[in-house]
């Protein structure tokens, strides 16, 4: 009973009830925290289930899913590092994905500004015209783009490819963003104004602080997935020196998959998991410091 | 009042505007020219066919087929994911004690390569090997441990499963951001005159959630229209064909993965539909819920 | 150096006037110096398997002994031909890309955008006195050719069949059958004791196109699937093997010879359990070995048998399946002098020799043994009346009709959604709808 006590509104105005009410109140709650609680179990345990089978031998791993492994077969791991090269792809993941991610979200921040906040003539055309390429299966670009790129001596170079990123980025985040700003009092815009702040200094000093929550939101949700793309960096990167970690994952998976070696595989995932989990423990509170920052301002 | 305001527009506009129309829009465009062509992809000779590839799209049974699937994950999958999002949400903003922690659980599979889930839930799901039918013969449900979760029938909704596992957190994320930005003075004074959570959650919260809604529900149309990796991922080999969402059939007509279709016009045909689903999707859902704006 | 050069050409003059007079056993018209400049190669093969460490040690190799070439290689993995579209359509140098023959077929050669080789092949191999073209084994530089010109050259050679443990054949007390009636006598010996017969991973559609083709190959013979498919009237259809092939596809699944829980089995699990020891038998490529070896029960000894005969078919055990990875220099190649001394070098017997010993293929030069895991192979190539495409040769020609009408309704016939007479009323409708759209698919173009 402590576990469903604690979950009962920590304000102050509930206090001064009776036990009866607190039941009442707590009751009907019982299935869906048992679910929550099931379900982020559930999470952890898949998670733990692929770290400990990348520790197993391939035998066992089919033996039973289930089972410990008998010995830490630490040579997968070697494996894994040594064939996929995750070592070396590391740092151009961090280099594209950083990069890419700065420039869009600067890109679109002032962009969905405008677009949200300014009426002019063809606005509604320019924000669905957009929104629209959030449609666009970007495979059918696969080959179009290379060409474009080839013609512009940017093809199998990073910069060519974070050129193609940030492009393909721009629908979903500007979409993202006008929602926020869109959402934002204009009180305090209108005060600036009257105070005499140029139309620069009201964007810079007083709606993007009150974005600044849709922003780190807009960052990271564009961080995460470039970082786990590999369609677009299959096509546009030939130069095994120039691969992205993601790449190097798809890559070893091929190799693996036929040539069975299905804990060599697991072994590459966590290589390429942990990072992302690093980086997500370490972003997630930011997330909540930008929320907070955000609620504190409005 | 602000008539600088004006001038802004097109130094804000224009950096975003040019790499997408450049990098983008150019592309795209190209793309729906190719969709009017009969073209391998290889070589440097279109033939202009008009409709024709769209005439063809009308007859084949499998483009429909996975047109079905991805609906499903659409409308079937959007209701579970949703329910549960609104679930989790209604929880971990009730003052629950680990709120972060279980949100940052929740939004984790997000992060992880998709080859990794894909790889994960096919060993899950294994009739032989796997983790569920493991789990039921351990506990004695001899009955239980021997479906075979993938089989057919069966193998759309366990791919769904994993789907909504997938995307749940993303939407709870979404949600409590919204939450979180909602007043504590409104939730406090709704307590004081009794009202319960459930009443708090469908007359407080989602009323102002409504804007943060909305993205969520676009996002989501958009998303699942063009679901693709997961699937893609799900058997080495090749996806089983129960599974085939329309962009995979897309993929697989224009690109091929074991089989040499290389058909570039008419994959992009495919792709063409997808987008005009998206845009009626964000038309309807945008109409559907539009209403005045509430600023907090 | 620049004096070199007019001697070069004076020796390059000689030497195709030698290759002219006697093409038979012509000398290389390249010298070591004449291969230069960059080499771009795209290869199938994924960094870390097997292969490709035999791969990158030729190429190194070849680096060595011709120095002026600076070789560029990208292991770009199965979809090797999605970047090499690009790369084409870009302008982008590309000499000599690899993958298996059917997709080269449909990407490259049907196009017209493969080089002719036959000069190559009429030059001697390379350190020997043979002709290049007749160290391959029979029969396999002949099926894609274009315009009368080989335009793809093989290196390995893949071809499907039962695979089975000899252990366990022996445990059960088991022949190999040599006809389909007496392989499903053998199944109904094995379900008795409670043995699953045959392993397969139902959800890939290709692996359950392997009944339909091999029960097509035997009823009706070779090339009469790719004939009947060819047929825009489709009256093929209405012959009254194809309704037996349809029902022999069904024979498995109605008699519960299949491992349980098939029809739900997302590969590579059947095999995987088929490795160890779960089910008697796989209908697969002779790849498995490769597949399967990390996870094989230990003392597995991978054995074969052809497809069996079906008693009063046309077809016969001797008519065996040819699936081939190899070699093509696209049209456009900047460099293609290198890339054909890279197919003669590669081609060499240590090398070939390599790729068995590694790889665990069979290799395309007929003077290499089978690898160890693959002792019934050889007797396969050696016996061999006659050698087919894989399906036919209908993947390769007909893709659209393959992926789209075929795979889909053959799912159905062999998980028992469809019954074998609707099967055959349903492909031969939509096979004539398929060839009276108003323009035939590019690939059906010949």
């Amino acid at each position: 009973m402590g576990q469903i006590q604690v979950m009962l509104p920590t304000r102050r105005a509930v206090s001064g009830q009776t036990t009866w009410d607190r039941l009442r109140r707590v009751l009907p709650r019982v299935p869906a925290t048992s679910f929550l609680l099931f379900w982020t179990g559930f999470t952890i345990f898949a998670f733990v289930w692929i770290v400990v089978s990348s520790f197993k031998d391939n035998r066992e791993l089919f033996a039973s899913a289930w089972a410990l492994p008998s010995a830490l077969h630490f040579e997968n791991y070697e494996k894994a590092w040594r064939l996929a090269r995750m070592g070396n792809y590391f740092l151009n993941s961090v280099v594209v994905v950083s990069i890419s991610t700065a420039v869009i979200v600067g890109v679109s921040a002032p962009a969905a500004y405008v677009l949200s906040r300014i009426p002019f003539r063809g606005r509604e055309l320019i924000t669905n015209g957009i929104i629209a390429g959030m449609g666009v299966p970007y495979q059918v670009l696969l080959v179009p783009l290379f060409v474009l790129l080839t013609n512009l001596y940017l093809v199998d170079t990073l910069p060519g490819l974070m050129v193609v990123y940030i492009a393909l980025s721009l629908p979903f985040t500007i979409f993202l963003l006008t929602g926020f700003f869109r959402s934002l009092p204009s009180e305090l815009e209108d005060a600036a104004a009257i105070d005499g702040a140029n139309e620069y200094q009201v964007f810079y000093r007083v709606m993007l602080p009150l974005a600044s929550p849709g922003i780190i939101t807009a960052a990271i949700f564009n961080f995460i997935g470039l970082w786990n793309e590999y369609m677009l960096a299959l096509v546009m990167i030939n130069d095994q020196n120039k691969r992205t970690l993601s790449l190097a994952l798809y890559g070893l998976q091929g190799s693996m998959q036929y040539t069975s070696d299905w804990v060599g595989l697991f072994a590459g995932v966590v290589i390429v998991m942990v990072p992302t989990f690093i980086l997500f423990i370490v972003m997630s509170e930011r997330v909540i410091a930008g929320i907070t920052l955000g609620a504190t301002k409005g | 009042m602000r008539k600088e305001r004006k001038h802004i527009i097109i130094p804000f506009l224009l950096p975003a505007g040019l790499l997408y129309l450049i990098f983008f829009v150019y592309p795209a465009l190209q793309a729906l020219v190719v969709s009017l062509y009969d073209w391998s992809g290889f070589t440097p000779t279109w033939t202009f066919i008009g409709l024709d590839n769209f005439r063809e799209l009308l007859r084949d049974r499998v483009y429909w087929g996975t047109l079905g699937f991805t609906m499903m994950i659409l409308v079937v999958g959007g209701m579970l994911v949703f329910g549960i999002a609104f679930v989790f949400t209604a929880i971990l903003s009730s003052g629950i004690r680990g709120k972060k922690f279980f949100r940052a659980v929740l939004f984790f599979p997000n992060v992880v390569a998709t080859v990794a889930l894909a790889t994960l839930w096919a060993f899950i799901y294994n009739y032989n090997f796997g983790l569920l039918n493991g789990f039921f013969k351990m506990i004695g449900l001899k009955q239980l441990g021997s479906i075979t979760w993938t089989g057919p029938g069966l193998i759309t909704w366990a791919v769904l499963v994993a789907m909504v596992w997938i995307y749940v957190g993303f939407y709870v994320v979404l949600l409590l951001a919204g939450v979180d930005k909602i007043s504590p003075e409104l939730f406090d004074a709704a307590k004081v005159e009794g009202a319960n959570q459930l009443q708090i959650f469908v007359r407080i919260t989602i009323p102002l959630l409504w804007d943060v809604l909305t993205v969520a529900v676009v996002l989501w149309g958009i998303g699942a229209i063009k679901q693709f990796e997961f699937m893609y991922a799900f058997a080495g080999i090749r996806p089983p064909r129960d599974i085939w969402t329309t962009a995979v059939y897309m993929y697989v007509l224009a690109f091929g993965k074991r089989d040499a279709v290389f058909r570039m016009g008419y994959g992009t045909a495919v792709a063409v539909t997808l987008l005009i689903l998206v845009i009626i999707f964000v038309l309807i859902a945008r109409r559907l819920m539009r209403r005045e704006a509430i600023e907090y | 150096m620049k004096h070199i050069r007019p001697l070069i050409m004076i020796i390059a003059v000689l030497a195709l006037v030698l290759a002219a007079s006697v093409p038979a056993i012509a000398a290389s018209p390249f010298s070591e110096e004449d291969i230069s400049g960059d080499f771009v190669y795209w290869a199938l093969w994924n960094e870390g398997e097997p292969q490709q460490q035999v791969f990158a040690e030729m190429i190194a190799a070849f680096q060595e002994k011709y120095p002026n070439v600076n070789i560029q290689v990208t292991w770009a993995g199965r979809e090797v031909l999605t970047k090499a579209r690009s790369a084409l359509m870009a302008g982008a140098q590309l000499d000599l890309v690899d993958q298996a023959a059917d997709e080269l077929n449909a990407a490259f050669i049907k196009n017209d955008l493969a080089m002719p080789l036959d000069d190559l092949l009429a030059e001697n191999a390379l350190g020997e006195e043979v002709a290049f073209k007749d160290i391959f084994v029979p029969g396999v530089l002949e099926p894609y050719k274009w315009k009368e010109q080989v335009v793809f050259i093989p290196y390995e050679i893949i071809t499907s069949a039962y695979w089975y443990d000899e252990n366990l054949f022996k445990e059960y007390n088991l022949t190999v059958p040599k006809t389909w009636d007496e392989m499903m006598q053998m199944c109904e010996t094995l379900k008795a004791q409670g043995k699953a017969c045959i392993a397969q991973d139902g959800t890939a559609d290709i692996y359950n196109a392997y009944y339909w083709y091999w029960l097509s190959a035997r009823i009706m013979g070779p090339g009469a699937w790719y004939a009947a498919v060819s047929d825009p009237t489709g009256a093929a259809w209405d012959d009254p093997g194809w309704l037996e092939v349809a029902r022999k596809v069904q024979e498995p699944a109605q008699k519960g010879y299949f491992m349980s829980g098939w029809d739900g089995s997302v590969w590579p699990a059947a095999q995987v359990a088929w490795s160890q020891g779960e089910a008697a038998v796989l209908l697969c490529g002779s790849w498995i070995p490769n597949e399967t070896g990390k996870t094989a029960k230990p003392g597995f000894k991978y054995r074969g048998f052809v497809f069996p005969e079906v008693t009063g078919g046309k077809g016969k055990a001797t008519e065996v399946e040819s699936y081939l990875l190899g070699w093509l220099v696209p049209s456009s190649a900047k460099n293609p002098a290198a890339a054909k001394a890279f197919i003669k070098f590669a081609m060499q017997r240590e090398w070939q020799q390599k790729i068995v010993d590694v790889g665990q293929n069979m290799v395309a030069r007929k003077d290499v043994p089978l690898p160890d895991v693959l002792p019934d192979m050889k007797a396969w190539f050696d016996t061999a009346t006659a050698l087919h495409k894989p399906y036919d040769g209908v993947q390769a020609d007909h893709p659209g009709w393959w992926a789209t009408i075929f795979l889909p309704l053959d799912d159905q016939l062999i998980k028992l959604q469809i019954t074998p007479e609707d099967f055959i009323a349903t492909i031969k409708q939509r096979t004539i709808e398929y060839w009276a759209k108003p323009t035939p698919t590019p690939a059906a173009l010949r």
